[in-house]
Formats: C-alpha cells, structure tokens, sequence
C-alpha cells in the first residue's frame, strides 16, 4: 500500500467532514459517533452542506450506476467476458463454414460444369470431371482441408455436426447459437464474402445453417470413400494422405 | 409589531427557496432518511421563514434555514425511528427521477438532477479504479466498510481512505458545476 495515501491534503478536514457526513447518512457510525455529529450539524453549516452534498452524490452515483448497468444490460458489450476457449472455438466455428462454404463451391462447380455427368457418387463425379489443371487441384486440397476441420472438430467436441444443416438444432444449441451471435454482433460477418473466382462467391457465417442436405451428404459419402480418394492418382498430388482424425470413424 | 410586520416578502421567500431549497432538502434526507418527511420539514422550515424571517439577517440565511431544518428534523427523529438501510430508498428516488429526466423541479421530484447523474457517471470513470471501486461498492453493492475491506484485502482505514477521497473529488468537481444552483 502507498504510505502517501494517508497523507492529508490541505483540505483534508473537509475531506474527513465529507466522510463523516457519508458514514453518518448511511448508517455507519456508531450511536456515540452519531450523537456527536449531530451536535456538529447544530452547530456547524459546513457540516450540514457536507451532509447535504453526501446524499446528493449518493443518489448520483447510484443513478449513474444503474442507469450503466441498465444500459449495459441491454447492450452487447455487456455480455459475460467469456473465456478464450470460447473464443477460439468461436473462430473455429467460423473458419470451419468459410472452409464449408468454399467446399459447397467445388461441389458446384464440380457437379454444376456443363458436360460433366450428373452422378449420385461424388468420388465417381469428381474423377470423371478431370480434375487435372492446378486450379483444381488448389480446390481439392481446399475440400479436404474443409473435411479436417469437420473431422477435427467432431474429435474436440466430441458432438456430432447436425447443427450445420439442422437450423432448429443451431439455435437450440447453447454452443452454436451464441457463437453465431457473436459472430452476427461484433464481427458483421455478414458482409465478409470469399470471392472464388469467375463469379462464384459464397457467403461466411449465414452459409452455415443453410447448408443444403445434399451437400452434407455428399461430405458423409466422401468420407467413405476417403481411401480411395487418397490413391486417386490425380487428386493425390493434392493431398498428403488424410489426416488422422479423419481415418477415424 | 404584528406578525405581518415580521413576514419576508413573498418574493424574497421565493428567491431563497429556488436557491436553497435542493441543497436543504438533500441535508433533511441524510437526517431523517425518508424523502416524505423530508419535504415535510422543507416546508415547515420555509413556513418559519416566511413567519420570522425578517430577524434574520440576509447573509446568514441560508445558514439559518439549514439550523432551523435541522432542529425540525431532530424534533420528528425523536418522535420516529429511522431505518439504516437508507441507501437504496435514495437511490430508488434519484434514479426515478434522473429516468423522468426531471432538470427543472428537483426538489419536488428527486434528490438530484438528471443532469448531475449524468455528470457522475462521468465523474466516476475518472476516478483512479480503486477508488471507484471502493463507491461502487458502498453505495451500489450497499456493502459496509468492513465488508469492502475484507473482500478487496485492504485495511479498513484504506478502505475509508479511498472513500473520502472520491466523495472529495466528485463533490469539487460537482462544486465547480454549481450543481446546487
């Protein structure tokens, strides 16, 4: 503690008179204090002004106060610090529907190409493509990364990723919903839109509870045929062989 | 000499409560902890100046507004308790009326004014944080000096220390706004 804090300054009876007065109105002093003051107030008018001014700062500040706890209540700021772990996994959450949206960009670019053959196997699809120039390939390695984030993120929560298509789940759910709602209030994330490239862009954080079934079927179809995938020997430059989280089942 | 011969002129009376009549019924509030009776007193004491004024002296009127309110107060302490937790009613009040944003009738409608709340608020985030945290915790949390000092693990004079410094800094600063005219 600083020693000079119990310095006082030249007004320091004032200061103390203030003090009295406060404790005096707040019920603080005891019975013998409380006499003796009110004999000072008899007697002394800076007394009394002193104890005038302490009720008038204290219904100030608690003015003050309440109206900021009000005001900070209805604000977003004023929500809970919250712990880095849910920071990070906010941002997780948001790379990982930036990586789903640009993987729901190959998709349709793959499956929506003039000429290429409409085909319920997405690993059939995607080979008889031809998928051969580095653009594709760039987008390949950019699908599988996505698959990762899927699969990493099923092996830290340990929950399964229903919430992705299932918009009522995303609400209910404690984790997704407030997530989300940060990511509505404080980034705007609304306006940050991945250009893909001749046209084709797709949106951040509202893509995700809008993924349609069919793309997060053809994400559980890829799965399956993950190995095979990774013997491809046109996809192969663009891959380093799966990660290990997403071998597991 | 008649009674009337001692009666101030209504104007004068008028000069004198629009100037101190706020200030005097905030000092009435911290004596008897109840904003009612205080408006009561308030009146009484402006009844007596308006019956015995012109005995006083002009320049210590105020003064002795103050000395009859307090001898007004101390009349229906005796005749009533008063409770210790005060606080809360006050605050109940003032913010009651910072949220009317009464400005130009405080006295008949609050402790203080919409605008010196909000010149507190500004007052309080210039406090150095220990000191405002010390406030809010008296006069927000209604915690005792004790209990401040035991939570934050600082001596009770520290505690008190910081208290009157803070109560020191607003009320220089509210001083300088002339939040009492």
């Amino acid at each position: 503690m600083n020693h000079n804090e119990h310095n006082m300054s030249s007004d320091g009876g004032d200061d103390a008179l203030l003090l009295q007065a406060f404790q005096y109105f707040t019920g603080e002093l005891s019975s013998d204090e409380c006499e003796a003051f009110e004999s000072l107030l008899a007697e002394s008018q800076a007394a009394r002004e002193a104890l005038s001014a302490c009720v008038g700062m204290t219904g100030a500040v608690l003015a003050a106060l309440a109206a900021e706890v009000s005001a900070s209540a209805s604000a977003p700021s004023a929500l809970p610090e919250r712990p880095n772990l849910r920071s990070n996994s906010r941002q997780r959450v948001a790379r990982l529907v930036s990586l789903i949206g640009i993987g729901a960009a190959v998709l349709i670019a793959l499956f929506g190409m003039p000429g290429v053959r409409s085909s319920s196997d997405p690993e059939e699809a995607i080979v008889s493509s031809g998928v051969d120039s580095a653009n594709d390939a760039d987008l390949a390695h950019l699908w599988l990364a996505t698959r990762e984030e899927l699969a990493e993120h099923r092996r830290v929560t340990g929950a399964g990723m229903d919430w992705l298509y299932d918009h009522d789940s995303a609400l209910t759910s404690p984790f997704i919903a407030s997530d989300f709602a940060w990511s509505e209030v404080d980034e705007g994330s609304d306006s940050e839109v991945i250009d893909l490239g001749g046209g084709q862009a797709v949106g951040g954080d509202d893509v995700a509870p809008r993924t349609p079934s069919w793309m997060l079927a053809a994400v559980s179809v890829g799965e399956q045929v993950e190995g095979d995938w990774n013997h491809d020997s046109t996809i192969g430059e663009a891959t380093d062989g799966g990660s290990p989280a997403t071998d597991k089942p | 000499m008649s009674a009337d011969d001692c009666q101030l002129d209504s104007a004068v009376v008028a000069a004198l409560y629009s100037e101190h009549a706020e200030e005097l019924r905030r000092f009435l509030v911290g004596v008897l902890r109840d904003a009612q009776l205080a408006q009561d007193v308030l009146q009484a004491t402006f009844v007596k100046l308006v019956e015995r004024g012109s005995e006083t002296r002009e320049e210590s009127r105020k003064s002795w507004l103050f000395r009859v309110a307090f001898h007004e107060a101390m009349a229906i302490r005796r005749r009533q308790g008063v409770g210790d937790r005060v606080v809360r009613r006050v605050a109940e009040e003032a913010v009651g009326a910072a949220e009317r944003g009464d400005t130009t009738e405080p006295v008949e409608s609050g402790l203080v004014r919409a605008e010196t709340v909000e010149r507190v608020r500004g007052l309080l985030n210039e406090l150095p944080a220990e000191q405002a945290r010390v406030v809010r915790m008296r006069i927000y949390e209604e915690k005792t000096f004790a209990e401040i000092s035991s939570e934050l693990g600082i001596p009770l004079g520290t505690a008190l220390w910081r208290m009157q410094k803070a109560l020191a800094k607003l009320k220089s600063k509210l001083d300088q706004d002339g939040w009492n005219s």
